[in-house]
């Protein structure tokens, strides 16, 4: 991950390393020639002026290193502040999901309560039918009764004629009988009138409940097929809403899928982006070295004697923060001094 | 009530990287640029829940900022993350001495430095 910036800070810190190398060289080779004080000056003020130029790029260096680094973050929080809302993953996001799909998904609840409400609508017109059908039966067995008024009647008549007969037969002392039996007869003749009557109210009425009947079953039948009809339509529609419902989800899944894959890419860029930090740092103590190093080497020039070794190997590694530093400075090379994100937290 | 971090770094770059990976996680933050900017910001802040601290910074580096901490009469409870490129002993042990809680070396990896502050983070 660090592979880059190590090299760049490899090619600031080399040729630099190397220029202060050639200056100590050539230094140490004029140093015994050299008037102690006099002829120090003009060496120390090229040191100090290459020192303070050195210093200045490494700055500016650091400088636009630091503003590339923040505006391309600055990116890719923004990236990711929006992948954020299109994957639904921060509180009072979308939750990822195509508005589209939730009224899809409507359509298909009312429609579905529509069919319900076609097959109620079928089940109460058959119960209407089934009571108008035994208003059918009740008038079948109104005509029956009135057949047996008739029966009754005519019976009844027999009788009285019968009646009359004997009476006649009996002389004077029947004619009472006769009168009564006449009356008899009367009233078998109008109870006969008025069976027919009721026969024919009740034959009148059947007809009309059988017409009745007859009109609501066509239209049952009628009503049944338009039902059918209209529940095929509404179920290829409810079909057709679901595959596309379950499309669109499909999509949106995939698209969450991919916008999580995009923003764990944008996650690993941003973290790969903390490489600025350690270059800074790395940096930061390059500059404070050639500070020392400089006013060092003009201290032992001023002196006529090299700085002592193992004081400068001090002076060149103080303010070492990262094993990146140590690395290169032990000569293992920064490609092999880079190193993951740190996974571990050490607790006191 | 979401709970509050101080962020000290000297490194506005990181400054963002961590305030990005708590703010999503609903911590709210403050940031500040080295350890005296940071306790100004203690003597401001109502109440700090945690502080997340870097080691090398001007003025006054992490290490100071911890020692001073903890005298603060408020603040001097609240844990402290060291958060840096330090990865040599001497110096982690000079942290745990200062009073910090817990040692990251950067690069940090987001989900370990939730999971070290969700630890410490004061109730």
């Amino acid at each position: 991950m660090f592979d880059k910036p190590l090299t760049l800070i490899h090619r600031i810190a080399a040729p630099t390393a190397q220029r202060l190398g050639h200056a100590l060289l050539r230094w140490s080779g004029a140093a015994p020639t050299l008037a102690p004080a006099d002829g120090a000056d003009p060496w120390q003020a090229r040191l100090d002026e290459a020192a303070r130029t050195w210093v200045a790029h490494v700055e500016s260096a650091q400088q636009q290193l630091q503003q590339a680094v923040e505006q391309v973050l600055q990116s890719f929080v923004q990236i990711l502040g929006e992948l954020d809302a299109v994957v639904g993953e921060t509180p009072g996001a979308t939750d990822g999901a195509d508005p589209r799909v939730a009224v899809l998904a409507s359509c298909d609840a009312r429609l579905r309560r529509l069919l319900q409400d076609f097959e109620g609508i079928v089940r109460s017109r058959d119960e209407t039918l089934a009571t108008v059908e035994t208003l059918s039966n009740v008038a079948n067995g109104l005509r029956d009764m009135a057949e047996d008024v008739s029966r009754l009647a005519r019976q009844t008549n027999l009788l009285s004629i019968n009646a009359a007969i004997e009476a006649a037969r009996a002389g004077a002392s029947g004619r009472g009988f006769a009168v009564v039996a006449g009356e008899v007869r009367r009233l078998s003749t109008e109870s006969g009138e008025t069976g027919r009557r009721i026969g024919g109210q009740v034959a009148q009425f059947s007809d009309t409940v059988s017409q009745a009947v007859g009109q609501a079953r066509r239209a049952a039948d009628a009503d049944t097929r338009t039902v059918r009809a209209s529940e095929a339509t509404v179920s290829e529609v409810v079909a057709m809403v679901d595959g596309t419902v379950g499309q669109l989800q499909q999509r949106a899944a995939e698209q969450r899928e991919s916008g999580l894959r995009v923003k764990l890419q944008v996650e690993q860029l941003i973290e790969a982006l903390q490489f600025q930090d350690r270059v800074h740092q790395i940096l930061d103590q390059l500059r404070q070295s050639m500070r020392s190093a400089s006013a060092s080497f003009a201290e032992a020039l001023a002196q006529g004697r090299a700085p002592d070794a193992e004081r400068w190997q001090a002076l060149l590694s103080a303010g070492y923060t990262t094993h990146e530093q140590r690395a290169v400075a032990a000569g293992t090379g920064p490609a092999r001094a880079a190193q993951p994100a740190s996974t571990e937290t050490e607790f006191f | 009530m979401a709970k509050t971090i101080l962020i000290v770094d000297d490194s506005s770059s990181l400054r963002t990287l961590v305030r990005m990976a708590l703010t999503r996680a609903g911590y709210e933050v403050l940031e500040a640029g080295d350890g005296l900017e940071a306790l100004q910001a203690l003597d401001r802040a109502a109440r700090v829940h945690l502080v997340v601290c870097d080691v090398n910074m001007p003025r006054l580096d992490g290490i100071g900022f911890v020692t001073q901490l903890k005298q603060h009469p408020r603040h001097r409870f609240v844990p402290v993350v060291m958060l840096t490129t330090e990865d040599q002993g001497s110096t982690r042990e000079r942290g745990r001495q200062a009073g910090a809680k817990a040692w990251m070396v950067k690069p940090f990896n987001p989900p370990q430095l939730l999971d070290t502050v969700s630890k410490l983070v004061l109730a």
